[in-house]
């Protein structure tokens, strides 16, 4: 694991980390936070099942940075800590409710790429999800997966970090003035 | 915005990052990718079989080779592109196209296992 970011700030006088880098690339990290924020904030599926998802990936993924950081949403719609620590792999023994494991199995058949749901978690997605919210929960995991190693491979993750809140993405405003 | 700009958005996303590789680089992490996925590479039989073998042969330029170092390292286990493979694409690619390959694997990958789970179970 590397602390240290492979790459120079894109920002004269502001440190090297993750946003400063991706800066290198304006348009495609307004892009992605133009996406992202919709995904997050103005979504079908609800905030705290997103987090489930997110939680899942940063643990299977193991990025230093996704396992610490808690979305505000999530938390207001109920995921307590004690839920998120139930996200590791006896989650299905867990006090987790039926939605929150589906969403997990779903999760853990996307991140080892073993293919379709089969007929069993098929048909307990259904029963849970819309099709609408499956398919955002598809793309919710597509991008965790893709930013989390993209973090990774910059060098990013953090020496050490506390659980830290922060708010839920949202729709970037344009800078007034 | 409305719940149904969320696939657009994302769709959007990725073009962006695609068109902002360079050269046949963005063809290639989609090849090898696919290959490591198990999913049928969406470039021409030539260039699919030119990939699958790349280690080995002179097909790809120095820079291309570091490329797909990372690409495959990225989908393997991300935590074990070193220092030196990035180092090895900063001789090759300015910051801003270090950072678009770079997303531009991690959006292939993330996709790539995203259409793996809307396939029919026919490809079973």
């Amino acid at each position: 694991m590397s602390t240290t970011p492979r790459l120079p700030s894109a920002l004269p006088g502001r440190d090297a980390d993750f946003g400063t880098l991706i800066a290198h690339q304006p348009e495609l990290a307004g892009a992605f936070q133009l996406a992202y924020g919709t995904f997050w904030s103005h979504g079908v599926l609800d905030q705290a099942t997103k987090e489930v998802a997110r939680m899942r990936n940063a643990r299977i993924t193991d990025c230093g940075f996704c396992r610490n950081v808690r979305f505000a949403g999530a938390r207001a719609e109920g995921l307590s800590e004690s839920m998120v620590e139930a996200i590791d792999d006896g989650y299905e023994s867990s006090d987790l409710d039926a939605r929150q494991k589906v969403v997990l199995r779903y999760a853990d058949r996307f991140l080892g790429a073993d293919g379709p749901p089969d007929e069993s978690l098929q048909r307990d997605l259904d029963r849970e999800l819309s099709a609408a919210e499956q398919q955002e929960l598809g793309i919710g995991l597509a991008m965790f997966h893709g930013f989390a190693k993209l973090l990774i491979a910059l060098g990013c993750e953090p020496d050490q970090m506390d659980t830290t809140v922060l708010p839920t993405p949202d729709i970037p405003q344009p800078v007034s003035g | 915005m409305t719940t149904s700009d969320v696939p657009t958005l994302t769709d959007a996303l990725r073009r962006r990052a695609a068109s902002e590789t360079p050269g046949r680089t963005g063809e290639l992490i989609a090849a090898r990718v696919a290959q490591l996925h198990g999913r049928p590479a969406p470039v021409d039989e030539d260039l699919d079989m030119l990939v699958r073998r790349w280690t080995g042969g002179q097909d790809f330029s120095e820079a291309e080779r570091a490329v797909l170092a990372v690409a495959e390292q990225m989908v393997v286990d991300a935590h074990g592109v070193t220092d030196a493979d990035i180092a090895r694409l900063a001789e090759h690619y300015d910051p801003p196209t270090v950072v678009a390959l770079l997303m531009h694997i991690g959006l292939v990958d993330g996709f790539g296992k995203f259409e793996l789970m809307q396939r029919s179970p026919d490809h079973e």
